[in-house]
């Protein structure tokens, strides 16, 4: 078990930045490249093939700690998904290359998000970056978003133990006169993580940051958990930072996180 | 591919993952560029079938309405709602539909279509059609200060007449120089071009005297002859039977000569209609001294025939059963405005769903189809005869109206958002209920007193000229009076499309039957599987807890909500009740004791009181006819009852001005004052009179011996049965020394 990385809004490198996509086709207009970039796990940019190749110029080296692929339907172990990094916009061997692990999806289809860690590599400052599937996958391709981060964050201090989470499906029941009674499913997750920080001022102020960063419960970023676990969730905040002085350079700050949603999985 | 259906099944097993969506069709002004909305409560991804990505902005949908019309023959509107959380920029603050707001092409959002969808895991993985829940056009929206939009969709009905829209008058065409030229007279410039449905003629009747009015619309050379036109009609008739000149019957020798009409002899043109500057009419034209009484007034044309008939230009089969004739209408001139050629085509919703026509054609189909089930007797069917536009223009929902009473049936907006109507005979049973079923309900009901009418008074043959009265007539229902305890006379059937006695007998009995016991009304909540259950069908429903074992009810509203997932139906009880249906005649008017049409004359100073029937549409009075056996007397229709305090007045006799006329003079009216304050007895005869012509005399009354007080009704009989002609009576009545 590690402790959670998070990031801040801001450090979303990929945010806005549409991509080009030399491998690969869209499965219609309405589900365009700039769908991977809104900030909106649940809308969605679909493809027609099995294989693909996003490039990001960013204009400048940008470089990138770690990311994410979000709300995807990659199969469980498939090799070839890649993150790399290049000076020029040519991808056959490219500075860095460095393979997404992708993770069995849950019982209900929902898949996880990966988080790849870049930060291993000396070398990961490159103006053009690209995210590609070179093996093909089972089902035509679909992202809801792909996020890369130029710092990886560690939560220090953790969390603290006691940490809460929870996961609701939306489900309507209805109950008849007779007592029994059907339900019908809206297709949909939530989860939540309600946690304490104990914190130093020094370390306080970067939470603090963090959360002003994102404008409060405005605004999306990634969490994972668990730095050990290869599972990142894209939430937001969901309630008031709340702080409390324990003692001299003592406090206590409560923080909930709210997972963006991910819409409903319809395969 | 199939369009998907929601089970009971799915339901009960909670696998279902429903998705409802809303598609919002903005299209710019005036570009036309269309931009294609998709939201729902949670976002999803689909392939095209189901319209791609939905983003996950709605944060209600409100309630999708649908009604039947009420027993008035009012529609209700079909509509439904949504809510709308923008997708607001977290860095710019602006969202995608604030933005269309105000930008200069996209800004109008009004009377645009929206739709509502939605398909189930099961029909996906069937690969089934998305269902479409309702179809509509923004007729409102409103963006809150939180970036949401709260918008307002209703059928198009609404939207086309609603207060958005200019008020429809009907007939929509008016006499114009456009197509007349300028010898069009000043007074008939503006005046509706009639359309005229069935067979409209008094000669059944024994009157003879043509039942269908003319326009003179000015002159027209034919072969170097100048003629003077008299329209009939913006259309082409099937045929005419007889022409009249001043309600004498034109002879066979004049036809070439004086006067040229479709199919008599002399008429010079290939087609039965006249075509001027891109309109349609029936023309008949008149020269000499009949072009003159004509013009003048003093023998206006008047002629009995066949109106609209299948095809457009006189040679199809006329149409003559009253719900089809309401489709022709609803096709032809009141959702669309035809002009030449021929009949026009069921409209569709939207080019976008060129199969979805806006009126459910096979429903008026179904309703004639319930008719010939009823065995109404003459032609075997409900036979319709109207003129729209004789007398004057018709606000657009009141022709509705007026086709749904004729009809005896109601009118909604069926699952595709068509037009439709129904009857409460035709409708079918589509499913049983129990308590596995029920969400909440049935919320008890008692029977609602004021929707009881055991007398129902009707009216119908209505005259388009001054030569013919209505006929009038009521159904009274003895059982529902011993078994309710009450005799209600319900408003007055006014079958105006109507001009057959079996027809207007067989609507009547059918509203009694319908109104022999008040109305039960119920409300229960369903699943969604409920949606699928037309409005105005039957179910039934079996329930422990009330006894009710496939208790009998008719869905009159249905509401579908698809934040709970739940449908509300409003039912109606269609449980037969030992009341007999049978019906007996009574006069039109007819009344026991004092009703609330009644007065009381006050004796303290000489007060003169009018009662009498409503003014013909001419201009005339005492439009209300009867036909009793001579001997026999009636009651004048429309006359009110008079209370007389003679206590109250000492001195003082009672003087009843009365004005009668007949309709030929061969059969005299005998007017009569009767004494109705117990069993009627006759208190004092009037003089036979033989006038064509409204004439007065007084009948004296004077005051009874014994005072008190006394109520008066004024009868009136015919002199012989010598032929068919109507007697008509008027009164005011005073006392005085």
């Amino acid at each position: 078990m590690a402790n959670a990385w998070y990031s801040r809004w801001s450090d979303n490198v990929l945010r806005k930045v549409t991509p080009t996509m030399p491998v690969g086709a869209l499965l219609s207009s309405n589900f365009p490249l700039t769908h991977l970039v809104d900030e909106a796990p649940a809308s969605l940019c679909r493809l027609s093939g099995t294989t693909c190749r996003f490039v990001w110029d960013k204009g400048i080296a940008t470089k990138i700690d770690w990311a994410t692929i979000v709300q995807h339907n990659l199969d469980a172990g498939l090799s070839g998904v890649l993150f790399q990094g290049n000076a020029s916009d040519s991808w056959g061997a490219p500075s860095l290359s460095a393979a997404f692990t992708i993770p069995s999806a849950d019982a209900d289809g929902f898949r996880i998000n990966p988080r790849l860690d870049l930060t291993g590599i000396g070398s990961r400052t490159f103006r053009y970056w690209s995210l590609t599937v070179s093996v093909a996958n089972s089902s035509a391709l679909s992202f809801g978003e792909i996020m890369a981060f130029g710092t990886k964050r560690v939560q220090t201090p953790n969390v603290s133990w006691e940490v809460e989470t929870q996961e609701e499906r939306a489900v309507v029941h209805m109950p008849t006169k007779a007592g029994a009674g059907g339900a019908y499913d809206e297709g949909v997750w939530q989860r939540e993580l309600t946690g304490e920080v104990d914190c130093s001022d020094a370390e306080a102020t970067e939470l603090r940051t963090w959360y002003r960063d994102a404008r409060g419960t405005a605004r999306v970023f990634a969490y994972v958990p668990d730095g050990d676990v290869n599972d990142a969730w894209i939430v937001k905040f969901g309630m008031p930072l709340r702080r409390r002085w324990s003692f001299l350079d003592r406090n206590l700050y409560q923080f909930r996180l709210v997972e963006a949603a991910r819409g409903i999985n319809v395969e | 591919m199939a369009t998907t259906v929601f089970t009971k099944a799915q339901w009960l097993s909670g696998t279902e993952i429903m998705t409802p969506w809303i598609e919002f069709s903005l299209i710019d002004y005036p570009a036309g560029a269309a931009t294609v909305h998709r939201w729902a409560k949670h976002a999803h991804g689909d392939v095209s079938n189901w319209g791609d990505q939905k983003f996950g902005q709605v944060r209600s949908f409100g309630r999708i309405l649908r009604a039947l019309s009420d027993r008035d023959g009012q529609i209700l509107a079909s509509n439904f709602g949504f809510s709308i959380e923008d997708d607001v920029d977290p860095v710019g603050g602006v969202g995608k539909l604030g933005m269309a707001l105000s930008d200069a092409n996209s800004q109008f959002w009004y009377n645009r279509i929206a739709r509502v969808l939605m398909i189930g895991s099961s029909g996906r993985a069937a690969v089934d059609d998305a269902k479409v829940l309702a179809r509509g056009f923004v007729t409102s929206y409103s963006g809150r200060g939180d970036h949401t939009y709260d918008f307002t969709c209703d059928d198009w009905l609404t939207s086309e007449f609603s207060p958005f829209a200019s008020k429809v008058m009907l007939p929509r065409r008016v006499f114009s120089t456009v197509q007349h030229g300028s010898t069009l007279p000043v007074a008939n410039r503006g005046l509706p071009e009639p359309v005229v449905f069935g067979e409209i003629t008094d000669i059944p009747d024994g009157i003879n005297k043509g039942a269908i009015p003319s326009i003179y619309v000015g002159e027209e050379t034919i072969s170097a002859t100048t003629w003077h036109a008299f329209a009939f009609a913006g259309h082409a008739m099937k045929l005419f039977t007889k022409f009249y000149s001043g309600s004498v019957e034109i002879g066979s020798g004049q036809f070439g000569v004086d006067i040229l009409a479709p199919g008599f002899t002399g008429w010079p043109f290939a087609q039965v209609y006249r075509d001027r500057v891109g309109r349609r009419y029936t023309l008949v034209y008149l020269r000499g001294p009949l072009a003159t009484g004509a013009i003048e007034g003093t023998a206006p044309l008047t002629a009995n025939g066949q109106g609209i008939e299948s095809v457009g230009d006189g040679s199809g089969t006329l149409i003559d059963s009253v719900p089809l004739q309401f489709y022709h209408l609803l096709v032809n001139f009141l959702f669309q405005d035809y002009q030449t050629g021929a009949w026009l085509s069921n409209p569709i919703f939207s080019p976008a769903e060129p199969t979805i026509t806006k009126i459910n054609a096979a429903s008026f189909t179904q309703v004639h189809n319930d008719h010939i089930a009823r065995a109404p007797g003459g032609v075997g069917y409900y036979r319709g005869a109207f003129i729209l536009g004789a007398s004057g223009f018709t606000e657009a929902r009141e022709v509705i109206k007026q086709g749904l009473i004729n009809c005896d049936c109601n009118g909604g907006f069926d699952d595709d958002n068509a037009f439709f109507v129904t009857t409460d005979d035709g409708s079918t049973t589509v499913a049983d209920l129990d308590e596995t079923d029920i969400l909440a309900g049935p919320v008890p009901v008692e029977p609602d007193m004021a929707t009881l009418g055991n007398v129902i008074p009707y009216v119908w043959k209505f005259p388009y000229t001054e030569y013919q009265g209505a006929s009038s007539s009521a159904r009274r229902t003895a059982a529902s009076v011993d078994a309710w305890r009450a005799e209600r006379r319900a408003d007055d059937l006014e079958l105006s499309w109507i001009r057959d006695d079996v027809t207007a007998l067989s609507n009547a009995n059918y509203v009694a039957a319908r109104k022999k016991d008040p109305e039960r009304l119920s409300r229960i909540s369903v699943p969604l599987y409920g949606l699928h259950w037309p409005l105005g069908s039957k179910i039934r429903i079996s329930l422990v807890e009330r006894n009710w074992a496939l208790r009998v009810f008719r869905i009159v509203q249905k509401e579908l909500s698809l934040d709970g997932f739940t449908v509300e139906l409003m039912i109606r009880d269609m449980t037969a009740t030992p009341v007999s249906a049978t019906t007996t005649t009574v006069p039109y008017d007819s009344r026991t004791g004092l009703g609330s049409s009644s007065f009381t004359l006050d004796p303290t100073s000489e007060v003169t009181v009018v009662a009498l029937g409503r003014p013909s549409p001419g201009g005339g009075s005492l439009q209300f006819g009867v036909r009793p056996n001579a001997g026999t007397d009636v009651e004048v229709p429309e006359a009110v009852d008079m209370e007389i305090d003679w206590d109250a007045s000492p001195g003082f006799n009672a003087y009843f001005r009365v004005r009668a006329k007949t309709q030929d003079a061969a059969v005299s009216a005998i007017p009569k004052i009767y004494d109705v304050t117990g069993a009627p007895t006759l208190a004092q005869a009037g003089a036979a009179t033989t006038s064509v012509t409204p004439a007065s005399q007084v009948i004296t009354l004077a005051r009874p011996s014994l005072g008190g007080n006394k109520i008066y009704r004024l009868y009136i009989t015919r002199g012989s049965n010598t032929n068919a002609a109507q007697v008509f009576a008027a009164c005011t009545v005073k006392l005085a020394p």
